[in-house]
Parts: structure tokens; sequence; C-alpha cells
């Protein structure tokens, strides 16, 4: 995945970290995904497998 | 007309859920779409957001959370929010022919609203993906391949300079 395509030098970039991974995204998706991406305390109850 | 980029539950899931094995994966790829988020448009299909709202729940993710980051999806000035009129059900129909019957009908929903808007699809079901290629449309991307990611966000580039 280290290869995958990140955003262009140019652009404004922000530090995002995930299970243990950095990744360096727009501040808007930042703010997104700060937003939407699932907390411990979302969890209503012990997650179920998938 | 914008490109239109068809995206299927998984992706969603992907990027919301920290758990998800792809989820690195997606939010990246989601950074791409947002950097170009000015000149391309989103479809999400309504089966796409009942899927995702199902699996949620089904993981134990509380409704509020759920109904809120999906409304977060729904918002943004890049998503087209679409649904099916009943003769979609017919024109499904022509991609049975010779495609493998075990394809789920939701995925052959992302199938075809692909195939109507024109639009790359980024799709975690290999079977649909295999599907759409052997029915020579070319623009179905199997996002958790590296390649095809790439690949996807080239021809995506490709495809914005053409409309601009």
């Amino acid at each position: 995945m280290e290869n995958d395509k990140e955003p262009k030098k140019e652009e404004k970039t922000v530090r995002y970290k995930t299970n243990g991974k950095e990744a360096k995204v727009l501040p808007e998706t930042k703010e997104f995904l700060e937003r939407v991406v699932i907390k411990p305390k979302d969890l209503e109850k012990e997650k179920k497998s998938k | 007309m914008k490109p239109c980029v068809v995206e299927d539950s998984n992706f969603i899931i992907s990027v919301i859920d920290p758990d998800e094995s792809f989820h690195f994966q997606a939010i990246l790829l989601l950074n791409e779409l947002i950097t170009r988020k000015n000149n391309i448009k989103i479809i999400i299909p309504s089966i796409v957001f009942f899927e995702s709202v199902i699996k949620l729940l089904q993981r134990g993710v509380s409704p509020k959370k759920v109904e809120n980051s999906l409304w977060d999806f729904l918002y943004r000035s890049e998503i087209l929010n679409v649904t099916f009129p009943e003769t979609a059900a017919f024109r499904i129909g022509k991609y049975l022919q010779g495609v493998n019957l075990e394809i789920k009908t939701s995925d052959l929903l992302v199938g075809h609203c692909g195939i109507e808007y024109e639009a790359q699809i980024l799709t975690s079901d290999k079977t649909l993906w295999r599907a759409l290629k052997k029915n020579n449309y070319q623009k179905a991307y199997y996002w958790h391949d590296r390649q095809q990611r790439n690949d996807f966000l080239k021809e995506l580039d490709e495809l914005i300079r053409r409309s601009i």
C-alpha cells in the first residue's frame, strides 16, 4: 500500500493516523474521517464478527 | 458531463470501520477522490446505502453513529445518491446472459448503475468484476488490488482531462 498514490506535492496535506499507520491526506479528508470513522464509544455492544 | 465513479458498500464500510482489512487503502483512495471532487461525481446507489447501514448495525455500531456517518457521505457535494426504476430489473436481466449466477442482486445493481452512468466502478466483488470484464465493460476496478487502484486513478485523471 505504501506505493499507492498520495496527494500531489503542491496540495497541503496533514497527517492522519489509523491502526498504527499514518497517511498524508488533505485537511478536508482528515476532518471528514474524524467525523465518520467508528470509535470505541460508538459501539453499542461487543463487535460481532464480520 | 463529469466523470462518474460508483462505489460499493464495502468501500464505504472500509472507510468507516477501522477494523476492516482495507481501511487504510480505502482512506487513501477516498483522499484521492476528495482531491478531485470538483471534477467528478461519486455515485452511490441506494442499495449501497441500505447495505452499509445494515452491515454496520449488525456489527454493533450505534444507530446514531451509523446515521451520522452515512449522512456525512450523502451531504458531500460530489456525491450523487441514485435509485432505480422497476424497468431496470429487465435491463439487468440482459447482463445475466453468460454471467456467473452467483452474483448477488445488490452487486448486479451496482454494476447496472455503473453501466448506466458510464462510470468507473469500484468493486470489492471479484465475481462482479469478472462479469463486467467478460461483458467488455472495461471501467470496473477490483479496488482491493493495488495495481487496480493505481489503474483506476490513472484512468480517472485521463477522463477528467478529456472532460475539461
